[in-house]
């Protein structure tokens, strides 16, 4: 995975984050840290039908967030995905690390594990609250 | 310099030669120290003191050998004024709880300083709370140096305990402990240094600083893992509890009672870390070789380099000293527009080693007013051709980023 680490769709999602903001009135948010680091997020979900995020469909997100060029770039990967229909409540919780590297068309090595993960797990625990 | 003798040297990281630069982590180790270990286990091992037999012989000769060679290294007075530990972090809670335990007391005063590595700091702050003691702290000048005019303030009839690290492992800073220990002194508190920056990177004499604690990390000094050293003046070691108790910290056992083993070994319960401190030995030799005044020279014209060549950069922010002559061995520094840790991946795709973080040094960061920082460290192997691959790496990563 030589170079291969920032590809033009990180660099680009990190440049530009779709999706970044507030979301008014959401129904569900959560926040993440990595305190290895220091990155942060916050999202912002609207959910419609069915407590607790089950039978739900995610309706909007945003999301606020600090860190790395990796953790940004996913977040709004994931952002994009579920504004654009492609990505629904059931398969977000059970979504892995190589589920990530497939959409960032990268592979990621142990010690960056966290900076991918910290959006998918701030989007999880949103809708388990 | 002396390049040969570290064997990992030669290893490739993602088809690029290895350029070490976290030193300040953990430092690589020299041939001799590898061998040293090796051949305890090869020839010598057993287990050390009352063994009649030759080989426990051989071993406690080794053992104790290494203990002498500390004592040289930082002109202790005594021998057993140099206690073996797991690491810098476990010489530090030795001391605090044990002579912490004793002898600090409600409304007593701890002062440490805005520059603290974590485990000088969180044992303090237990100890404290525990206490009800309070936690003061010496700070920051605008240079990154600590402000000695505060001192005076700072340090109070109530201060019992005074404890800093010699250099800072984010900022470089190298603090004038020798002044702020006849501060303390005069006001009757005691001195604990952090050195675990300072081994084998500037030469240390505890007797000419009069520090009644010095702490070093062996691994930070050429030598392996999980071996330390606490030095502590002889009677304030002698009025210490045990640390840890159980083997070979004793003298007698009874049912309901015991007696302590005379120093060092009162302080060391358990069968000893005998192979690292071997090693430890070993990475003294190294350094003695290779003389510190020769590493420190090197270390200085290596820092040089690296500021002015990081500072031709724009875009970087460099926290520490801004003169090479009061710092040493590590420059922490961030890149505008590129994360600290997007930084070190790029950087170790081009087989360069730095780390990221906050160097187990948050409240500092705070002070800094960032999360995190990039910060490249430096020992006698590292080279201008190290710095270079550095600077082009850094360029590389600003270009891809900010393009």
């Amino acid at each position: 995975m030589q170079q291969k680490n920032y590809s033009q769709i990180v660099l680009d999602h990190y440049r530009n984050p779709r999706n970044f903001g507030k979301l008014k009135e959401p129904t569900h948010t959560a926040e993440e840290v990595n305190p290895l680091c220091g990155d942060e997020i916050k999202v912002y979900l609207r959910v419609k039908n069915g407590k607790n995020g089950k039978n739900g469909k995610i309706e909007d997100i945003r999301y606020e967030a600090r860190g790395c060029a990796l953790s940004i770039a996913v977040a709004s990967i994931l952002a994009e995905r579920i504004v654009n229909r492609e990505l629904r409540i059931e398969e977000t919780g059970k979504m892995e690390k190589s589920d990530i590297e497939q959409m960032l068309g990268i592979k990621i090595s142990p010690a960056r594990e966290s900076c991918i993960l910290l959006s998918l797990n701030a989007i999880n625990k949103a809708l388990s609250s | 310099m002396f390049n040969s003798n570290f064997p990992i040297l030669k290893r490739k990281i993602n088809g690029r030669r290895l350029v070490y630069l976290d030193n300040a982590s953990t430092t690589q180790k020299p041939q001799n120290v590898i061998l040293a270990m090796t051949d305890f286990y090869e020839h010598h091992n057993a287990n050390i003191h009352r063994g009649i037999h030759t080989l426990s012989q051989e071993a406690t000769q080794m053992y104790e050998g290494a203990r002498d060679k500390v004592q040289k290294f930082i002109n202790a007075k005594y021998r057993e004024e140099i206690i073996f530990t797991s690491g810098a972090t476990e010489a530090i809670n030795l001391v605090v709880w044990t002579w912490g335990h004793e002898n600090i007391k409600r409304g007593d005063e701890i002062l440490l300083t805005e520059m603290e590595h974590h485990s000088n700091l969180v044992p303090w702050q237990i100890l404290a709370r525990k206490k009800g003691a309070k936690l003061k702290f010496i700070p920051l000048n605008e240079t990154w140096n600590l402000k000695l005019e505060t001192l005076n303030k700072l340090i109070t009839r109530r201060t019992k305990m005074v404890a800093l690290t010699h250099i800072s492992n984010v900022l470089g800073t190298i603090n004038p402990v020798e002044k702020i220990i006849k501060a303390a002194h005069k006001k009757g508190a005691m001195v604990l240094i952090d050195g675990a920056q300072a081994g084998g990177h500037i030469s240390v004499d505890v007797q000419k600083l009069g520090a009644d604690f010095y702490v070093l990390s062996g691994h930070k000094m050429y030598g392996p893992t999980g071996v330390g050293v606490l030095y502590g003046r002889k009677e304030i070691l002698e009025n210490m509890p045990p640390y840890q108790s159980g083997g070979h910290m004793i003298r007698s056992v009874d049912w309901q009672n015991s007696t302590w083993n005379d120093l060092p070994w009162k302080l060391e319960a358990g069968t000893a870390n005998i192979a690292d401190v071997i090693g430890l030995g070993a990475a003294i030799d190294f350094i003695n070789k290779v003389g510190l005044r020769a590493v420190k020279n090197h270390e200085l014209r290596i820092m040089n380099y690296v500021l002015r060549e990081l500072g031709k950069i724009s875009g970087i922010e460099i926290y520490g000293p801004e003169s090479g002559k009061d710092r040493i061995g590590v420059i922490s520094f961030n890149a505008a527009g590129v994360p600290p840790h997007d930084l070190a991946s790029i950087l170790d795709q081009r087989g360069i080693a730095i780390r990221t973080g906050h160097h187990c040094a948050m409240p500092l960061h705070r002070k800094l007013g960032v999360e995190s920082t990039a910060r490249a460290s430096f020992a006698i192997y590292n080279t201008k051709s190290d710095i270079d691959a550095l600077i082009k790496g850094i360029k590389y990563a600003i270009q891809l980023f900010c393009s």
